[in-house]
C-alpha cells in the first residue's frame, strides 16, 4: 500500500509529462527536423570524415590516434553547430511565414509551450545525432588504437636494420609488431630508438666548411651506423655535418632517411599480445621557459637584417652565456643587396620569447620579469669584427622587435650574438595572479585524488628543448639535468637526475613519500650542465608532467561529446531566441555570430590579463608600446570587459583539448560547462519568451 | 495595470504586453466584441492601415454567422483578433465568454484558416494525430476520431500520403478535418469553399448546416455571397474595416414591396390573366419568366446522374 502511494504521484507526474503539450510539440519538431535533408547530408559527411581519418598519413601511431580523435571531435562540433543553427533558425520563421502557426496557435497551446517544445525537440535530435557520431567515432578510435605488441624479455633485444644488429631495446620495452616471419618480429621503432645520425665516407661528399653542409657527389652514398649501413643517400642529397671523424663525416640523418621499422629476434621477446595505445592520464602543471634559437633573414622591404632569438634571463646573471649563431648569415644576408652607399645595416632583433628564471624567492615575494635592457655583442666569426649595440625587450611578448644598427662590414659570414650586461627589471605580482609561471618550479597539487600506478614511485615524463653552445643538442647528446623534488609541507627533498635529450620525452620517478598529506609536491630545476641550456617551446607548456593511471577512455570521451552537446545547445538556444524576432537567415547569422564571439571570448580574456603580449607586436621597433597605447586602450579595455562578461565562452566547453593531451576530461569541466550552458540557454529562452508572447501572426 | 473607460483592466506597459481584457464577457454570446479596433503599424510604430474600426458584434450560441465583405475589408483581421493571433489596438473581444486568446477556451474552438497551412512532411493521419494530441485526447478516442474525420472529408485513399503531394482541394479537406478534430462548439471558417469543386462546396455547406443543427456556433468568412446566403442565419457586412450592415439574411434580402409566385403547369394565357388581375387590384406586374435552376444545381444534377449511370454499368 505504501509503495503504491509513493509511486502514484510519480507515475502521474510522468504520465502528465508524457501527455503534455510541450512534449507533443517536441516530438513533432523532432520529426520535422529528422525529415529534413540537411541532417542526412551533414550526417553522411561526418561519417565519411571520421571513417577516412585513420587512412590519413601521420608520423606515428600515437599521432594517428590523436588525429582520429581530433577529426572526430572537430567534425562533431562543427557539423553539430551547423545542424543546430540551420534547424533552429528556420523552424519558427518558416512556421510563421508559411502560416502554419495559425493552426498551431489556435489550439489550446501556450506560446511558451511552442518555444519550449521546439527547443526540446531539437535538443533530442542533437543528442541522438551526437550520440550516434560519438559511438561511431569511438569505434574508429578503438580500432586504430589497438595493436599487436611484444615485450622484451631477455636482457635486451638486438634491433636489426637491413639484417644487421645496430642497437638494442632494453628489457621491459614494448614494441609494436607489424608482422612476424620465422625468427624475427618486424616492429615499429619508438622515437628514442630511431637512429638519427650516421657516418658517411668523406670521399662520397663535397663539404662546405662555412655552412657545415655536405652534398653527396657519389651516385649513392652509404650511411653507416656502428658499421652497419642504415640508409643510402642518392646523389645531390644535402646533409648537415655534425663532426669529422677520421676519413668520414658524422651527419644528422634527414627524417626521410631514418628507418622507422626494424626487426627484433623472436626469442628475446614475449609472445605477441593485443593491446591498446595507452591514453595516459597526466597531472598537468604550468611552467614555461623559452628556448634559444637563432634565425636570420634579410627583409628586402625594410632593408633590415632580421635576427630572431629567444632569451632566458636568469636573475643574478648579467650575462647570457648562450650564443646565438646565425650560420645561414652568409647565404641569406647579401651585402650586395644593400644600397651601395649604405654604411650601416639596420638590424631588427626579433626576440621570440623572453622569460625570467627567478631563483631563490622567499615566499610572498614572488616577482616576475618585466623587461630587460642589455648590450648585444655581434661577432662576425669569419672576420673577427665585433659590434656592440643596445637592445630592450619586454617580458611576455611574442616577437618583440628591438632595432639597432651596425656597420655593413659585419655582414658576410657567420654571426654570433651574445647578450651582456643585462639589467632585468622585475616587478611584483599580486599573489593570486602569480602562478609560478616564470620560475622553474613545477607545483603540483591535488595529487591525493590521482590514481597512480602501484609501486613505491610516482612516474613522470619531461620533454625539453636542449641547446648546447646555442645549437639544438642532437639526439645522442643528453644533458644530465638535475631536479629537486621536495615535499612542501615538511621540506624533505630528493634529487633526481634525468638524462634529458632534445625534444624527446624522458621518464623519471621519485618516491611516493614526497607527496605531502594534502597532495602537493614541488619539482624544481636545480642545475643544468655547463654549455647546455634547457628550454620549453612556447606552444607546449607541458614540459614536465606526472603520469597517472587512465580512467576509462569511453567515459572520458563521452564527457567530451557531452561538452560538444553543450556547445550545440548553447548555439541552438541563441538561434531560436533570435528567430523569434528576425527572419530565418538572419537568425542563422546570429547563431554563428554568438558561436564565434564565444570562441573569441577566451582570446579577449587573455588580452585583458596580458595586453602587452598582443599589443606590442603591432608597434614596430618601439619599446614603449604598452605605455603608448594610452586612452584608446582604456576605452577598448572597458568594451572588452563588457564583451568578455556578456559572451558565453565556448572555450570552456572544449573537451577535445583534454582528450588530445591524453588527459581525462575532468568532471569539474563538465559541471562548469553544463552550468554555463544552462544559464545562457535560460537567458536566451527568457528573451525569446518576452518577444514571442506578444508576437502577432499577421 | 490600468483600467479603461469601461472599467476593465488592461496590462498597459506600452508595447510590452499584448492588450488583453482581464475580465470575462457575457457567457450568453459565443462571440462578443466591443469597440474592437486594429491598426497595423510599420516597423517604427507609425500607423499604416486601419484594418478594423470599432466593431461591435454579438453572435449568439448556435448561430451560423456570416462575415461578408470585399477583399481587405477586415474579415480575416476580425477572425485573427478573436483567435488571439493578433492583439487589438483598442476595444475588447470575448469568445465563449472569455477574453479572446484565452488558452483554455481554445479547447472548444476550431479554426480553418483562409488557406490550409499544414506541415508538408506529415501525412493526413500524422497531421490529425498531432493536432488531436494537442487537445490531450486519449489514444483510443484519437484514433476513432481521426478515422471518422478522414472518412468524412473523403481522404481515405490518401491518408498515408505526405501533404506535400496533396492538391489544393485535398489540403482544404484536411484543413477542415483538423478544424473539427476536437468537436468544437465554435468553428471559425475562413473561405471554407475556396479551392473546392462544386461537390466539395456542397458537402461543406451541408456540413455547416449540420453543425448548426447540432447547436454549434459557426463564424463564416466569405466573399462568395451564394454560399453565405444559403447557410447563414445572420450576416455582418464589412467594408474597409467598418460595419455596414448587420442582420438576418432573409430580412436583409427580402423586398417588402414585392411578391413572387411560382406556378406549376400554368395555362397558356396565364401571364395575360394575372397581369389583368394585378392591374385590377392596383398593383403592377414587373416580370414574368420561367424559373431557372442555378448553375450549381445543374452541375450537381449532371454529376449525380453520371454517378448513377456509372454505378449501373
Amino acid at each position: 500500500m505504501a509503495v503504491k502511494q509513493s509511486s502514484q504521484p510519480l507515475a502521474s507526474l510522468v504520465g502528465r509529462f508524457a501527455a503534455s503539450t510541450t512534449l507533443t510539440i517536441a516530438r513533432h519538431s523532432f520529426k520535422e527536423a529528422v525529415r529534413k535533408r540537411l541532417l542526412v547530408v551533414t550526417g553522411l559527411f561526418a561519417l565519411v570524415l571520421i571513417a577516412t581519418a585513420p587512412s590519413w598519413p601521420t608520423m606515428s601511431d600515437e599521432d594517428l590516434v590523436k588525429l582520429v580523435e581530433d577529426v572526430s571531435l572537430t567534425a562533431m562540433t562543427f557539423l553539430g553547430i551547423i545542424i543546430a543553427v540551420f534547424i533552429s533558425a528556420y523552424s519558427l520563421p518558416s512556421d510563421i511565414d508559411e502560416k502554419r502557426i495559425f493552426t498551431l496557435a489556435t489550439k489550446p497551446v501556450h506560446r511558451h509551450q511552442i518555444l519550449l517544445g521546439k527547443f526540446l525537440g531539437f535538443l533530442a535530435l542533437f543528442a541522438v545525432v551526437l550520440a550516434l557520431m560519438g559511438a561511431f567515432s569511438n569505434v574508429v578510435i578503438r580500432s586504430v588504437s589497438t595493436y599487436s605488441r611484444v615485450e622484451v624479455t631477455a636482457g635486451e633485444a638486438a634491433i636489426h636494420i637491413n639484417g644487421q644488429p645496430v642497437g638494442a631495446a632494453g628489457k621491459g620495452r614494448t614494441l609494436r609488431v607489424l608482422k612476424t616471419d620465422g625468427k624475427f618480429h618486424h616492429v615499429v621503432l619508438p622515437d628514442d630508438l630511431v637512429i638519427n645520425e650516421a657516418a658517411i665516407a668523406a670521399a662520397d661528399v663535397e663539404a662546405d666548411r662555412t655552412t657545415r653542409q655536405l652534398t653527396v657527389k657519389a651516385e649513392t652514398a652509404r650511411l653507416l651506423y656502428n658499421g652497419v649501413c642504415v640508409a643510402e643517400a642518392p646523389k645531390g642529397t644535402k646533409l648537415a655535418m655534425r663532426e669529422k671523424a677520421g676519413d668520414s663525416f658524422v651527419v644528422i640523418l634527414p627524417a626521410n632517411l631514418r628507418a622507422r621499422k626494424a626487426m627484433v629476434p623472436v626469442e628475446s621477446t614475449s609472445a605477441p599480445r593485443w593491446s591498446v595505445i595507452s591514453k595516459k592520464r597526466i597531472v598537468e602543471s604550468a611552467a614555461r621557459i623559452y628556448r634559444s634559437r637563432g634565425l636570420a633573414r634579410y627583409d628586402r622591404k625594410s632593408q633590415a637584417v632580421e635576427l630572431q632569438i629567444g632569451v632566458t634571463v636568469v636573475q643574478g646573471d648579467d650575462q647570457v652565456r648562450e650564443i646565438w649563431s646565425f650560420g645561414n648569415a652568409a647565404a641569406d644576408l647579401p651585402p650586395a643587396g644593400l644600397p651601395p652607399d649604405a654604411k650601416q645595416v639596420d638590424v631588427a632583433l626579433r626576440v621570440a620569447g623572453i622569460s625570467g628564471i627567478v631563483a631563490g624567492n622567499a615566499p610572498g615575494q614572488d616577482t616576475k620579469l618585466d623587461r630587460f635592457k642589455a648590450s648585444i655583442v655581434v661577432l662576425n666569426t669569419k672576420t673577427g669584427q665585433r659590434h656592440e649595440g643596445q637592445i630592450e625587450a619586454l617580458a611576455g611578448t611574442k616577437g618583440f622587435v628591438s632595432r639597432f644598427s651596425m656597420p655593413r662590414e659585419m655582414l658576410g659570414g657567420d654571426l654570433e650574438l651574445s647578450l651582456v650586461r643585462i639589467t632585468p627589471a622585475f616587478h611584483r605580482d599580486s599573489p593570486d595572479q602569480f602562478d609560478g609561471d616564470r620560475t622553474c618550479t613545477w607545483r603540483f597539487r591535488g595529487l591525493r585524488n590521482q590514481r597512480f600506478p602501484a609501486g613505491a614511485a610516482i612516474r613522470g615524463e619531461m620533454q625539453f628543448e636542449i641547446t648546447k653552445n646555442g645549437l639544438p643538442a642532437h639526439g645522442a647528446q643528453a644533458a644530465e639535468v638535475c631536479f629537486r623534488v621536495s615535499c612542501p609541507s615538511d621540506g624533505r627533498s630528493e634529487i633526481v637526475m634525468v638524462p634529458a635529450r632534445n625534444g624527446k620525452p624522458v621518464e623519471f620517478a621519485f618516491s611516493r613519500d614526497l607527496v605531502s598529506p594534502d597532495g602537493r609536491v614541488d619539482i624544481k630545476l636545480e642545475s643544468v650542465p655547463r654549455r647546455f641550456a634547457v628550454g620549453v617551446s612556447a606552444k607546449d607548456n607541458l614540459a614536465l608532467r606526472l603520469l597517472a593511471r587512465p580512467a576509462s577512455f569511453e567515459w572520458s570521451y563521452g564527457k567530451a561529446v557531452l561538452l560538444v552537446f553543450c556547445q550545440v545547445m548553447l548555439v541552438s538556444g541563441a538561434t531560436i531566441s533570435a528567430s523569434t524576432f528576425v527572419s530565418g537567415g538572419v537568425a542563422a547569422l546570429v547563431g554563428f555570430f554568438v558561436y564565434f564571439c564565444g570562441l573569441l571570448a577566451g582570446f579577449a580574456r587573455d588580452l585583458l590579463i596580458n595586453p602587452t603580449a598582443y599589443l606590442s607586436g603591432h608597434h614596430h621597433g618601439q619599446s614603449h608600446a604598452a605605455e603608448g597605447a594610452g586612452a584608446s586602450w582604456e576605452i577598448g579595455k572597458v568594451l572588452l570587459k563588457v564583451f568578455v562578461n556578456i559572451v558565453p565562452d565556448v572555450n570552456k566547453l572544449d573537451g577535445k583539448a583534454f582528450i588530445l593531451k591524453g588527459l581525462d576530461v575532468p568532471n569539474a569541466a563538465v559541471v562548469t560547462g553544463a552550468g554555463i550552458t544552462i544559464l545562457y540557454v535560460a537567458i536566451f529562452m527568457a528573451i525569446a519568451y518576452v518577444i514571442f508572447r506578444r508576437k502577432e501572426f499577421g | 495595470m490600468r483600467t479603461d473607460e469601461l472599467g476593465r483592466l488592461y496590462m498597459c506597459v506600452p508595447g510590452l504586453f499584448p492588450r488583453v481584457a482581464l475580465t470575462d464577457g457575457n457567457a450568453m454570446y459565443a462571440i462578443e466584441t466591443k469597440g474592437l479596433s486594429k491598426v497595423y503599424k510599420d516597423f517604427w510604430g507609425r500607423p499604416r492601415v486601419n484594418a478594423l474600426n470599432s466593431l461591435n458584434l454579438a453572435v449568439g450560441q448556435g448561430e451560423i454567422f456570416g462575415l461578408l465583405g470585399p477583399n481587405g475589408s477586415g474579415k480575416t483581421t476580425t477572425t485573427k483578433l478573436l483567435l488571439g493571433l493578433i492583439f487589438p489596438s483598442a476595444g475588447e473581444a470575448y469568445v465563449l465568454g472569455k477574453p479572446a486568446g484565452d488558452v483554455a477556451t481554445k479547447q472548444r474552438i476550431g479554426f480553418l484558416p483562409e488557406e490550409s497551412y499544414l506541415y508538408r512532411f506529415l501525412n493526413a493521419e500524422e497531421t490529425l494525430d498531432f493536432y488531436a494530441r494537442l487537445f490531450k485526447m486519449p489514444r483510443k478516442e484519437r484514433h476513432k476520431k481521426i478515422d471518422e474525420l478522414i472518412e468524412m472529408v473523403g481522404l481515405t485513399d490518401a491518408r498515408k500520403r505526405p501533404l506535400k503531394e496533396y492538391s489544393k482541394g485535398m489540403a482544404r479537406r484536411i484543413g477542415l478535418a483538423q478544424a473539427l478534430i476536437n468537436d468544437p462548439d465554435l468553428v471559425f471558417l475562413d473561405e471554407p469553399t475556396s479551392g473546392l469543386d462544386p461537390i466539395g462546396t456542397r458537402d461543406v455547406k451541408n456540413l455547416i448546416i449540420e453543425l448548426g443543427k447540432r447547436g454549434k456556433t459557426v463564424l463564416l468568412c466569405s466573399h462568395l455571397l451564394a454560399d453565405v446566403e444559403e447557410v447563414c442565419d445572420r450576416i455582418a457586412l464589412l467594408v474597409r474595416g467598418n460595419l455596414k450592415k448587420l442582420g438576418e439574411v432573409k430580412e436583409l434580402l427580402a423586398d417588402k414591396d414585392a411578391l413572387q409566385f411560382t406556378v406549376k403547369n400554368p395555362p397558356a394565357d396565364a401571364a395575360e390573366r394575372v397581369k389583368a388581375l394585378v392591374a385590377q387590384m392596383g398593383g403592377s406586374l414587373e416580370g414574368v419568366e420561367n424559373p431557372v435552376e442555378t448553375l450549381e444545381e445543374l452541375f450537381l444534377k449532371v454529376v449525380k446522374e453520371d454517378k448513377a449511370g456509372g454505378a449501373g454499368r
